[in-house]
């Protein structure tokens, strides 16, 4: 595997030498793949947000090593702040961090903060906005006067302003209705196609899981239960209930056709991908 | 007594639970004839905008809703985002107040000019609601004492107060919680301690406004589960406002709101049966619905509908039989 993050051996303890001390990662060692939107799944307090501030150096390993494109993050800790523009992180409700006049000067602030020309941060902007849909008309509007779909994608394109090589997101289309949910997930993978940036999705839905990302990782009680390819996560639900989580209900729609001896093969995780299946398996059938 | 800190929360959370002045004996209302619990006419609420009355992008309001819960219905709402889904939840137990057009509530106008302020505690009381963030919700340092809350400013006697908070968390399995520190749970815990809150209060109805959106998948099973056991043992409305289409699957009926008007209301099956409809407006059908839809289009001619899997792997199978 071609790996930009690679987390070697990390621990990670809350609250060290106190009574509340709290192993909340258990020497994981994970990597993700360059170019790939990977998805990461866990129950609440299964350590997938201590994860993600492990990635963009927030956090400090309290053991183990933390590597973005071969090279250790904590080399020169005095220079930390570099690696946060190499890894975007897109927080919880994003939105809430919208503060400037018109959204094109929220989405121009770190392009200013990294000093770079007035064509640049201009250009950065047009770029970013169109990645996730904003339109020119949108950008001179205040940030205040968009809707929630809109906002959350403001926000997005403020991150991806900087050009990130990993773009890490928590829950980024948590709250809304199927259409934002589309138009943010959709946005972000063609995102990656277009930039080759790597992304990193953190999500509750195994649907939106099944549907765009490449990878799964999945975390249960501090440390990484499995990892894979989607196909590989999907293809095996017993393992997933056993920490408390589902596969789409599509996925098993095909699982118990197969036990009923309708024999699909393909993507049987997705809605298009359990059509095409049977659709296959029926032109087989008559053939 | 209320305490000055409930004082200064009551104005902010007034809506969350109803206080009622200390000695007030609920005043029993014209009776109730039918089974209607909620009905509005022609309910209408436009936001006020900078430029007299507009909606923002954020906020839209809702037009000429004209809607019957019966006791006892469990009711899914559904709407894309800024369709006035909560709009509609804040109108019912007066968060805000129509701009034109009523609505009863158990058979009590409480839009008509002269309603007082004991009736809009009244209410409040009857008609719960539990919100997404369950950060927001809670006000006490002790998980018995937030549920408390509600009963406290009812002027229950202490008895009856216990009686009704051991009950309550009994209800959300939250006892052996009784004494944590609700900011130490989990995401789907704390919904539940706000459920526990809102049924000390003895609602008739408790309005759900996407309760589950911020829940990981087992606090999200949590949740529905309660909802579900409220409306069948306890009796109690429910009406839960989502985005999960596999919630509204397991609901007696379906409302779909778009642009602030109802466009759909029957039951799972019949709503989720045009799925084109549904997508047009922004929204999904359950996956089991979306496949045979899919299918169909491609000249399948599956008939029937399927909101289980169990459901669609059935109907799949009579189609199939014939290319095994």
């Amino acid at each position: 595997m071609n790996e930009i993050l690679k987390l070697e051996n990390v621990s990670y303890i809350y609250g060290r030498g106190t009574p509340f001390e709290k192993l909340a990662l258990d020497n994981v060692t994970v990597s993700f793949e360059r170019g790939k939107i990977t998805g990461l799944i866990g129950h609440t307090g299964s350590g997938k947000s201590t994860l993600v501030n492990l990635l963009n150096g927030l956090y400090k390993p309290t053991e183990g090593r933390v590597f973005l494109d071969g090279e250790d993050i904590w080399t020169n800790p005095k220079e930390i702040h570099k690696i946060r523009y190499r890894v975007g992180l897109v927080m919880q409700y994003p939105e809430y961090q919208l503060f400037d006049e018109t959204v094109r000067e929220d989405i121009a602030f770190a392009p200013k903060n990294l000093g770079l020309s007035e064509d640049e941060i201009a250009e950065r902007v047009s770029e970013s906005a169109g990645f996730v849909g904003i339109g020119e008309d949108v950008l001179d509007k205040s940030p205040f006067d968009l809707s929630g779909g809109q906002k959350r994608r403001a926000a997005i394109a403020g991150i991806i302003a900087m050009r990130p090589e990993v773009l890490v997101l928590d829950e980024p289309a948590a709250g809304l209705d199927p259409r934002g949910r589309r138009e943010i997930l959709g946005g972000l993978r063609l995102y990656a196609e277009r930039s080759g940036a790597t992304v990193i999705l953190v999500s509750h839905s195994m649907e939106d899981m099944a549907h765009y990302c490449d990878n799964v990782v999945v975390m249960n009680s501090s440390r990484v239960y499995k990892s894979g390819t989607t196909a590989e996560i999907f293809s095996d639900p017993d393992a997933l209930s056993e920490v408390g989580l589902d596969v789409p209900a599509v996925a098993k729609i095909a699982r118990e056709l197969c036990r009923r001896g309708v024999n699909l093969t393909g993507t049987l995780y997705t809605v298009e991908g359990v059509r095409d299946a049977i659709i296959a398996y029926m032109k087989g059938g008559t053939a | 007594m209320i305490s000055s800190y409930k004082k200064a929360h009551l104005s902010q959370i007034s809506y969350k639970y109803a206080a009622v002045p200390n000695g007030r004996k609920s005043k029993k209302t014209e009776k109730n004839m039918d089974n209607t619990l909620i009905r509005t006419e022609n309910l209408t609420f436009f936001y006020e905008g900078e430029d007299g009355f507009a909606d923002t992008a954020e906020q839209k309001g809702v037009k000429n809703i004209n809607l019957i819960v019966n006791r006892g219905e469990y009711v899914a709402i559904l709407g894309h985002n800024g369709s006035g889904k909560s709009t509609l939840a804040k109108l019912l137990n007066m968060i805000l107040s129509p701009t034109s057009g009523k609505i009863f509530i158990d058979g009590v106008d409480i839009t008509r000019e002269d309603f007082t302020e004991d009736g809009v505690f009244d209410v409040r009381r009857k008609v719960g609601m539990v919100f997404q963030n369950p950060d927001n919700q809670l006000v006490a340092t002790v998980v018995e004492e937030d549920v408390a809350f509600g009963p406290e400013n009812l002027g229950l006697p202490r008895e009856e107060i216990r009686r009704r908070v051991n009950s309550a968390l009994a209800k959300v399995k939250m006892t052996e919680y009784a004494r944590h520190a609700p900011h130490k749970l989990s995401g789907g815990q704390k919904q539940r301690v706000a459920i526990a809150g809102i049924i000390a209060m003895k609602p008739d109805v408790i309005i759900f406004d996407e309760s589950t959106a911020m829940l990981d998948p087992i606090g999200r099973r949590d949740v529905i589960d309660i909802m579900k056991e409220l409306n069948r043992n306890e009796k109690i409305t429910v009406i839960n406002i989502t985005h999960y289409m596999d919630e509204a699957a397991g609901a007696d009926r379906v409302v779909v709101i778009s642009e602030g008007e109802i466009v759909m209301d029957g039951t799972p099956r019949e709503v989720f049966s045009d799925v084109k409809r549904l997508h047009k407006m922004g929204l999904e059908a359950p996956q089991s619905s979306e496949l045979l839809t899919e299918l169909n289009s491609l000249g399948l001619g599956i008939q029937g509908e399927a909101l289980t899997c169990e459901e669609c792997v059935e109907l799949l199978l009579t189609k199939l039989d014939g290319h095994r």
